[in-house]
C-alpha cells in the first residue's frame, strides 16, 4: 500500500495538489488487477482470490510492479468472481483460485488470453475480450457504477484519482447555494428511492424551510426482496455517496448528516464508516470543509431489519431512538422532520448522481432520458433472467431491452411472462407492455412504479397468483400496524390469495380483492400501505383469467399452487434410472428399477403414490427425461 | 397538533360552506366546530390526532388535485375544499369501520360507528369475540406523551401489534394514575381498586397504596404521588394527606385564622 498524506486539506489548490500526487504515484503502477469484491463475487469466493493472487505475484516478484485491487460490485454477479486486468482491460469471468497462477503467469506477465476465461456470448457464441465486448455491459450507460470497478471502496486516494471530490471542490469555490439548487432542478434529477420527486425542489423546499438546525439524510435502508443496487453503490464507492451528501448540505444551509444503513449491510456500514473517517482525515468532511468555513458532520444510523423504515417518516423516527412507526406526511418532512426539524432526505443513488452533475453540468445531465425523467437508473435484474446482476440504463430504455439486451433474455428456452418492477409495491408487467419506456409517469400509468428499481423477470413455469400471494404474504408481516387499512385489509387479501392458490377460491374473489385493494390503496397512512395492492391489482388487470383459472377450473396453469397440482410419471418416457427415486424425501415413488435377470430383465417405470406425495417438485427437477409432468 | 408557531388566519370551505381557521388547526377540528360530525377514534382534544384509525377520512380539493386525507391531521389550508360526505368517503369509512368490527368486536364506539354506517358484517371472522382493543394508540400517547410516565407502548408490528408493558411484564413506570382508561375509545382498559392495591389489570400491573398521613386510609397509589410530588414541588407537602383531608384542614385553618382575627380586633 501506498503512503498516505493525513494531513488536512486546507483549500481547493492543495486537493488538486494531491490528486496530481496520487496520479503519477499511481501511474507508476502498470498493471492492475482488479477484482470485484461485492457481495455477489465475494459469495463465490472472490475474498479468497486476492490472497492468492498476491502469493502468485509475489513468486514471480511482481508484487511491487502489479497491483490488486479489491473493487466493489461490477454488476455481472450472474458471471463472478469477476477479474478486470488493467491498462488492456482483459475481462475473466467465473474464475476461481486455481486460474490465478496462469492468470499471472500468461495475461499479467505476458499479455497472453486464457481463452477459457472469457465470456461466451450465449447467443451469438462470441468471445469477449474486454468487458465493453459483453453484451450485458455493452448496451448498459455507466455513470453511477462508472467507477466501481475503477476503485478500491476503502481508498480515497483511488476516489481522488477518478475525480473524486472535484465536484464538492467546483460547488464550494464557483457555486453559491442557490445556484447550485438551481443546477440540480434544472438537471432534472428525480429521487430515485421510489418517489420520483424533483430533487432540488426538496432542496429549495428544505433551505427555504424555517427552523435550526437543518438535516441532511441518506436513505440506505433498501428493503425491496431483489434489489441491491443502494447496497453496491455504498459497498463499492462510498464517497461518492458522501460528496453528493456535503454537496447536498452547502446548498441546503445544513451541518448535520445521517446515513441510515440497513444492519443487514454489513459492508456497507463498514465500507461507509472508513470513508467518513478518511474523508475527515482531509478535511472533506467535518469543520473547515476545505478551508471555506464549511462545517458538515456525517453519523451512521444502522436500521434494525424493518421494511418500514425505508419510508422517510418512519426512518426519522428510527434515527430518533423512537419505533419505526410513520406518520402522515401532510406537513412536509423538509418542514418538520427529523426531530421536529427540516430535513432533507434523499436515496443512496440520488446522492451518487449529484457530483456527476455538478462536475459536468446540468444540461449534460439533461440531454440524457425521457421528457420528463432523465438521466439514468440503476436496476437490480433477478429472477428467471440469463444475465442476474446490476445493470444501469438511461431512463426511456424499453424494459424488452432491459431484458432481453441487457439481461439476455430468459433461461433454458423458456417463455417471459411478466416482470415485476418496482419490488413488492410495484406491479407486474406483461408481455405486450414491454416496449413500454422506463420512465416514472409510464411505469405508474402501468399501476407498477419505478421503485427503487428492483426487476424480478419471471416465466411460464411461474404463477402469477402465487405471486401476488408472495408480495402480499412479505407486506403483511412488513406493515407497522399503526393505520387499520394496512394493517387489516393486506391480511384480508393475504387471506383470500391464499385461499385460491389452494383451490378454494370463490367466484366473488376477484372482485373483493379490487373492492378491497382500491379501499387500502385510498385510506393507507404511509406509502407502504397506499402501494400495498399494486402486485394484486396488476395481476389481476393483466392476468385476470389466471385467476379465473384457479377459481373456476380449480387448476394452476403454471404448475405451481400444489393443491391444484398432481405429479405423474409418462411410463412411455421413464428410463427407470431411479433419479427420481432417490429424489423423493417421503418415499412416495416406487418402481423406477429394471426388474429379472438376463433376457428376462424388464424396466419398470417409476410410479408415483398421490397419498403419500408431498408435491415438492423434487422428482420432476430431478427427471433428465421429462418423465415427470405436472397436470 | 399546531405546528405553526405564527398562527395566521385562513379561509377554506368544508361540505360548500365557507369558515375561517387558524392555519394551525386540524380540518377535523374545524368541522367539528362547524357542527360537521366526522367520526374519529384516535383523535382526541388533548392529543390530536394520529392519522391512525382511517374513520375520519375526508375527500380535498387542495392545488388542483382531488384526493382522500386522514382529517384528523391535515391542516385547515387557504384555498382548501373538503368533502365530508361523498359516496367515496362513506364507501372508505364503512371499509375501514368493517375492518375495526373484526379487530375489535367487543368495542361500542366502534359497534356504535358500525350502525350508523350501515356496517352489518365485519371485514373477517373476527380472532377475539371479546377484543376491543382498535390499536388507537390513545394510551401511548396519554402515557408517554401526556403523563410522560412512558409504561406502555406498541409491541410487536403488523397484525401482530398490540399495546402493553414491555415483555407484558410488571411494570415498575406504570404510576397506577389511569389516564389511559380515562381516554381509550373502547373502554378496553381494566383498573380495580382492591384494599391492598390498585389493580391494573390490562397493563398486569399492581400498585400499593399511599395512605393519609391524616387519618390513614388509603387515597392514591404511592408511585403516583411520588410522580406528582416530581411534577409540582412547590405544592409537595399537599400530597401528605388525602384530599378529604385536605379539605378539612383547609377549613379547620380557617376556622383559627378567623377566631385570631376576631381576639386581635377585640384587644
Amino acid at each position: 500500500m501506498s503512503t498516505v498524506a493525513t494531513a488536512k486539506l486546507a483549500s481547493l489548490e492543495e486537493l488538486e495538489a494531491l490528486r496530481s500526487s496520487i496520479r503519477v504515484e499511481q501511474q507508476k503502477t502498470q498493471t492492475t488487477v482488479a477484482l470485484c469484491c461485492g457481495t455477489g463475487c465475494q459469495a463465490y469466493g472472490s475474498g479468497r482470490l486476492i490472497e492468492v493472487f498476491a502469493e502468485a505475484l509475489a513468486k514471480e516478484g511482481l508484487e511491487d510492479s502489479v497491483r490488486v485491487r479489491a473493487t466493489g460490485c461490477h454488476g455481472f454477479c450472474e458471471r463472478g468472481p469477476l477479474v478486470v486486468i488493467h491498462p488492456k482491460g482483459t475481462f475473466y469471468q467465473r474464475v476461481g483460485p486455481d486460474d490465478v497462477g496462469e492468470i499471472v503467469a500468461k495475461t499479467v506477465k505476458q499479455g497472453e488470453l486464457i481463452e477459457r476465461l472469457l465470456y461466451v456470448d450465449p447467443q451469438t457464441k462470441e468471445k469477449a475480450q474486454t468487458e465493453e465486448q459483453v453484451g450485458f455491459y455493452k448496451h448498459q450507460h455507466r455513470l453511477v457504477f462508472g467507477n466501481n470497478g475503477a476503485i478500491d471502496p476503502k481508498s480515497i486516494r483511488d476516489y481522488l484519482a477518478v475525480g473524486g471530490y472535484a465536484g464538492l471542490a467546483k460547488a464550494l469555490s464557483e457555486l453559491k447555494p442557490d445556484e447550485l439548487i438551481e443546477q440540480i432542478t434544472e438537471s432534472g434529477l428525480r429521487g430515485r428511492g421510489g418517489g420520483g420527486f424533483l430533487t432540488g425542489r426538496k432542496w429549495r423546499s428544505c433551505r427555504e424551510a424555517e427552523g435550526e438546525p437543518k438535516y441532511v439524510l441518506c436513505n440506505g435502508d433498501e428493503g425491496d426482496p431483489g434489489a441491491f443496487m443502494d447496497r453496491s453503490i455504498m459497498e463499492g464507492n462510498p464517497h461518492s455517496v458522501l460528496e453528493g451528501m456535503v454537496i447536498g448540505a452547502y446548498a441546503i444551509g445544513s451541518n448535520h448528516g445521517y446515513i441510515y444503513v440497513r444492519a443487514e449491510y454489513p459492508l456497507a456500514v463498514e465500507n461507509l464508516g472508513i470513508a467518513i473517517r478518511q474523508a475527515e482525515e482531509l478535511g472533506l468532511l467535518g469543520e473547515d470543509i476545505l478551508g471555506t468555513g464549511f462545517d458538515f458532520e456525517i453519523r451512521i444510523n444502522r436500521g434494525a431489519g424493518a421494511f418500514v423504515c425505508g419510508e422517510s417518516t418512519a426512518l426519522m423516527a428510527s434515527i430518533e431512538g423512537k419505533i419505526g412507526d410513520p406518520r402522515a406526511k401532510y406537513i412536509h418532512t423538509t418542514d418538520v422532520g427529523l426531530f421536529g426539524k427540516p430535513s432533507n432526505l434523499n436515496n443512496v443513488e440520488t446522492w451518487a448522481n449529484v457530483p456527476l452533475i455538478v462536475n459536468r453540468g446540468a444540461e449534460w445531465f439533461s440531454s440524457m432520458g425521457t421528457e420528463k425523467s432523465k438521466g439514468t437508473k440503476v436496476f437490480s435484474l433477478v429472477g428467471k433472467i440469463n444475465n442476474t446482476g446490476l445493470v444501469e440504463v438511461p431512463m426511456g430504455v424499453s424494459l424488452r431491452d432491459i431484458i432481453y439486451k441487457v439481461g439476455g433474455g430468459i433461461p433454458d428456452g423458456r417463455k417471459f411472462k411478466a416482470v415485476q418492477i418496482g419490488g413488492p409495491s410495484g406491479g407486474c408487467i406483461p408481455e405486450s407492455l414491454l416496449d413500454t419506456p422506463v420512465d416514472f409517469e409510464q411505469l405508474t400509468e402501468l399501476g407498477a412504479m419505478m421503485g427503487s428499481g428492483g426487476l424480478i423477470v419471471m416465466d411460464e413455469d411461474t404463477c402469477v397468483v402465487d405471486i401476488a400471494r408472495y408480495f402480499m404474504n412479505f407486506l403483511c408481516e412488513e406493515a407497522c400496524g399503526k393505520c387499520t387499512p394496512c394493517r387489516e385489509g393486506t391480511k384480508i387479501m393475504l387471506d383470500i390469495l391464499g385461499r385460491i392458490c389452494q383451490g378454494k377460491g370463490e367466484a366473488e374473489d376477484m372482485d373483493k380483492l379490487e373492492a378491497l385493494g382500491e379501499q387500502v390503496q385510498l385510506t393507507s397512512l404511509c406509502g407502504l400501505g397506499t402501494s400495498a395492492a399494486n402486485p394484486v391489482l396488476s395481476t389481476l388487470q393483466y392476468f385476470r383469467e389466471e385467476y379465473e383459472t384457479h377459481v373456476k377450473d380449480k387448476r394452476c396453469p403454471a404448475g405451481v399452487c400444489r393443491q391444484l397440482i398432481t405429479f405423474s410419471v409418462t411410463p412411455e418416457a421413464c428410463t427407470s434410472c431411479a433419479m427420481c427415486v432417490k429424489a423423493c424425501p417421503v418415499e412416495a415413488i416406487s418402481g423406477g428399477t429394471r426388474k429379472g435377470k438376463g433376457k428376462d430383465r424388464v424396466r419398470v417405470p417409476a410410479l408415483i403414490d398421490q397419498d403419500k406425495c408431498i408435491k415438492c417438485r423434487a422428482c420432476h427437477e430431478a427427471c433428465k427425461f421429462d418423465a415427470v409432468v405436472i397436470s | 397538533m399546531s405546528q405553526d408557531s405564527g398562527e395566521k388566519l385562513v379561509k377554506l370551505t368544508i361540505d360548500g360552506r365557507e369558515v375561517q381557521a387558524r392555519s394551525g388547526d386540524t380540518v377535523l377540528e374545524v368541522a367539528r366546530q362547524m357542527g360537521i360530525e366526522i367520526p374519529a377514534l384516535c383523535y382526541h382534544p388533548v392529543l390530536g390526532g394520529a392519522g391512525a384509525c382511517r374513520v375520519c377520512m375526508v375527500e380535498i380539493v387542495a392545488w388542483g388535485r382531488r384526493r382522500m386525507v386522514a382529517s384528523c391531521v391535515y391542516p385547515a389550508r387557504e384555498g382548501l375544499e373538503v368533502y365530508t360526505n361523498t359516496q367515496k368517503v362513506l364507501t372508505a369509512r364503512r371499509a375501514v369501520i368493517s375492518m375495526l368490527l373484526a379487530k375489535a368486536p367487543a368495542a361500542k364506539a366502534v359497534q356504535e360507528l358500525a350502525e350508523r354506517y350501515g356496517v352489518t358484517e365485519p371485514a373477517y371472522e373476527p380472532k377475539d369475540p371479546q377484543g376491543r382493543c382498535i390499536l388507537c394508540g390513545q394510551c401511548v400517547r396519554t402515557c408517554n406523551e401526556l403523563i410522560k410516565a412512558g409504561a406502555v407502548y406498541f409491541t410487536y408490528r403488523g397484525q401482530e401489534r398490540k399495546v402493553g408493558t414491555p415483555y407484558d411484564a410488571e411494570s415498575a413506570q406504570c404510576i397506577g394514575c389511569g389516564a389511559c382508561q380515562n381516554l381509550c375509545p373502547t373502554g378496553n382498559i381494566r383498573i380495580r381498586d382492591k384494599a391492598e392495591c390498585r389493580a391494573v389489570l390490562t397493563w398486569n400491573t399492581d400498585l400499593a397504596w399511599q395512605m393519609c398521613s391524616r387519618c390513614g386510609q388509603r387515597y392514591l397509589p404511592a408511585r403516583l404521588v411520588e410522580h406528582l410530588r416530581k411534577s409540582l414541588p412547590a405544592g409537595a407537602e399537599l400530597l401528605e394527606v388525602c384530599p378529604r383531608c385536605r379539605r378539612e384542614g383547609t377549613a379547620e385553618d380557617f376556622a383559627r385564622a378567623s377566631v385570631t382575627a376576631e381576639q386581635s380586633s377585640k384587644l
